[in-house]
């Protein structure tokens, strides 16, 4: 083995890495703010991607504005995904709100392969050069995609931590009886909350088409990856699903080379009993 | 106590004689009677998740793995050692009852609720992939085919009726044991975890044991169901532990009804009837499925069965009695304690 393949594999881990990030920083704010599991959140990245082929290969958009127009549009449908899928099992229990959730998979899902079928659909890159740093070849769609990521992770910090939105937020995912003792409208936040997740989701899938390809069937992998991270991340904590996220992907990337292909996602779930044997709240949880 | 019999037994009653009916009128034909069979299996399956959502009040994402396992388990044992299927039917859930302990004892020690929900997705989807990857024992993504149906004196049941009416014998005793557990001094310890968790302990409930046996108890069950369709479709492979299968069981239960013995063996049936009325629109099918199972959910979040017991109950002039919605904190305005 070489120093360049742990490069190369490093490289690779941190793309996949990435995505997680916005994936499950997505999963994890909607968890932690409204104790939500969203099955859907899966299908909403695929969604993303799906569209994005749809409004650059049949419309003729370019990739930035296309990529544009696609996460306004998902972020938007957040707010409906609220209103027919969340809201109204709020009342009941938890389960009934998995299982609502459940069922927009499945009427996404197969609207979408009945709409595009199951093939792969590439899209135009907007620049594809390879760079060659040492032995490690980078793809300049690669540095895009890692970028936005940073810059969408900053923006969902500062935005939770620096703006009178956020600390509604967090209050809200803190105690939402209290939230409303204080005047907060907890359902705009309910609201907001499910567009800025959607959004996110929407941008993970805008984003894998610049490493990947789009197919319908790249929502499930990703929601069970997703949940690794935020499990071993803590339920619940955002940034702590950043760090989880990165490291995730880097590791399964390097397992991938070294350890065994066939077990890459089983290496994720094996991680996640470990830490949840040792630290059952997660790596960033509290008690 | 009352000595009426209780409205759920009557409904419980009727399906199944129309269940037992059906194959003779209906559902004459071999592809049909095999719909018959996989309700059967489908609500054993259901029942077993229910253990875990009504009685315990907790949710096992990794369900599905434990019918595969116990399907694996008890082809495995047919196909390799020749054993029979009927020494396959108890291994099968002993099997999956003694892994459900230990992964009961890892995930029960510590998470409840959506944590646990996602936990237990962790463990069925690693044991997914070891299904697909472990190709000498588990045959890879084609899985084992040929497994042996089950013989009785020398007579294999191999045709649909006789399946179904075996298996149908099988639920009606699961239901019964189902309903002893539930009354039983164990049942009523689980149950009172489940209405309040803190108050069961300080009154003496060993609370993670009763929950770990109880989970326990329900991938015995599943396990079960898992052998009951290895032996009838005669085929294994990873899917069964996927979660499209953990997918159909949830729905099973919720469509059903929730906490209600007749609820999953009902939902099971709707779900088998649905989706197979729908497979004339191919592949518009599973679109409008989850168009129908989302309206079922908005309109009757409850399920089905607590529904019509509820009619029931109004026709005699009684009261609703609402089914088993608990409201898991999300309103403490409406729920002070939050436990109910």
């Amino acid at each position: 083995m070489s120093w360049d393949v742990i490069g190369q594999q490093l490289w690779n881990g941190l793309l996949n890495g990435s995505i997680y990030v916005i994936f499950a920083a997505g999963l994890s704010l909607v968890f932690g703010v409204m104790r939500v599991i969203n099955m859907a959140h899966g299908e909403l990245t695929m969604l993303g991607a799906m569209l994005l082929f749809t409004v650059t290969d049949l419309v003729g958009l370019a990739y930035f504005p296309g990529a544009a127009l696609v996460v306004l549009v998902m972020a938007l449908a957040g707010f409906l995904v609220n209103r027919v899928t969340v809201r109204p099992f709020l009342g009941h229990s938890e389960l009934v709100v998995i299982l609502s959730t459940v069922a927009l998979s499945f009427v996404l899902l197969n609207g979408s392969l009945v709409v595009w079928g199951s093939g792969p659909k590439g899209v135009e890159k907007p620049f594809n050069e390879i760079v060659q740093v040492g032995g490690v070849y980078i793809t300049t769609a690669g540095l895009l995609l890692v970028g936005v990521c940073f810059a969408a992770v900053m923006g969902l910090y500062l935005m939770l931590t620096h703006t009178k939105l956020g600390k509604k937020t967090r209050a809200t995912g803190q105690n939402l009886l209290g939230a409303r003792l204080i005047g907060i409208n907890t359902t705009a936040i309910y609201d907001t909350t499910l567009i800025v997740a959607s959004g996110l989701a929407a941008l993970a899938g805008v984003l894998i088409v610049l490493v990947s390809s789009a197919t319908p069937n790249l929502g499930q992998p990703l929601l069970i990856t997703g949940f690794a991270v935020v499990i071993v991340a803590g339920m619940g904590n955002v940034a702590g699903a950043v760090a989880v996220g990165l490291f995730m992907g880097v590791t399964e990337a390097l397992f991938g080379q070294f350890v065994s292909t066939y077990y890459r996602q089983g290496y994720l779930y094996v991680v996640m009993i470990i830490v949840l044997l040792l630290r059952p709240q997660g790596l960033f949880g509290r008690k | 106590m009352r000595l009426t019999v209780p409205a759920g037994w009557w409904l419980g009653g009727a399906l199944l004689v129309v269940a037992a009916l059906t194959p003779l009128f209906v559902f004459t034909n071999t592809y049909n009677r095999g719909l018959l069979v996989l309700i059967i299996i489908y609500a054993v399956a259901g029942l077993s998740l229910d253990y875990i959502m009504g009685e315990m009040g907790q949710f096992s994402f990794g369900h599905a793995a434990f019918w595969g396992f116990g399907a694996y388990v008890s082809a495995k044992l047919a196909l390799d050692l020749g054993i029979s299927p009927w020494i396959g039917f108890l291994a099968a859930p002993v099997a999956a009852g003694l892994v459900g302990l230990l992964i009961g004892y890892i995930a029960l020690r510590r998470t409840r609720g959506l944590e646990l929900a996602i936990v237990t997705l962790g463990f069925g989807v690693l044991a997914w992939t070891v299904a697909l990857r472990w190709r000498p024992v588990t045959g890879g993504p084609s899985g084992l085919r040929q497994v042996p149906p089950p013989s009785l004196f020398g007579w294999e049941i191999r045709s649909e009726l006789a399946y179904f009416y075996f298996s149908l014998l099988l639920l009606l005793g699961i239901v019964f044991l189902l309903s002893r557990l539930r009354t039983s001094r164990f049942g009523r310890g689980v149950r009172s975890i489940h209405e309040n968790e803190d108050l069961a302990k300080s009154v003496g409930v060993a609370a993670t044991k009763y929950y770990v046996l109880a989970f326990s108890f329900a991938c015995a069950l599943v396990g079960f169901s898992g052998a009951l369709y290895a032996h009838h479709f005669r085929f294994v492979n990873p899917n069964l532990l996927g979660l499209d299968y953990m997918f159909i069981f949830l729905i099973v239960v919720l469509v059903g009804g929730r906490g209600t013995l007749w609820g999953p063996v009902l939902g099971s049936a709707i779900f088998v009837l649905v989706s197979e009325w729908l497979r004339a629109l191919q592949e518009y099918r599973f679109v409008i499925f989850g168009v129908v199972l989302l309206l079922v959910v908005l309109f009757m979040p409850i399920g089905v069965f607590p529904a019509l017991q509820n009619v029931a109950r109004r026709m005699r002039g009684g009261k609703d009695a609402g089914g088993d919605v608990t409201p898991g904190g999300q309103d403490p305005v409406l729920e002070p304690g939050g436990a109910g």
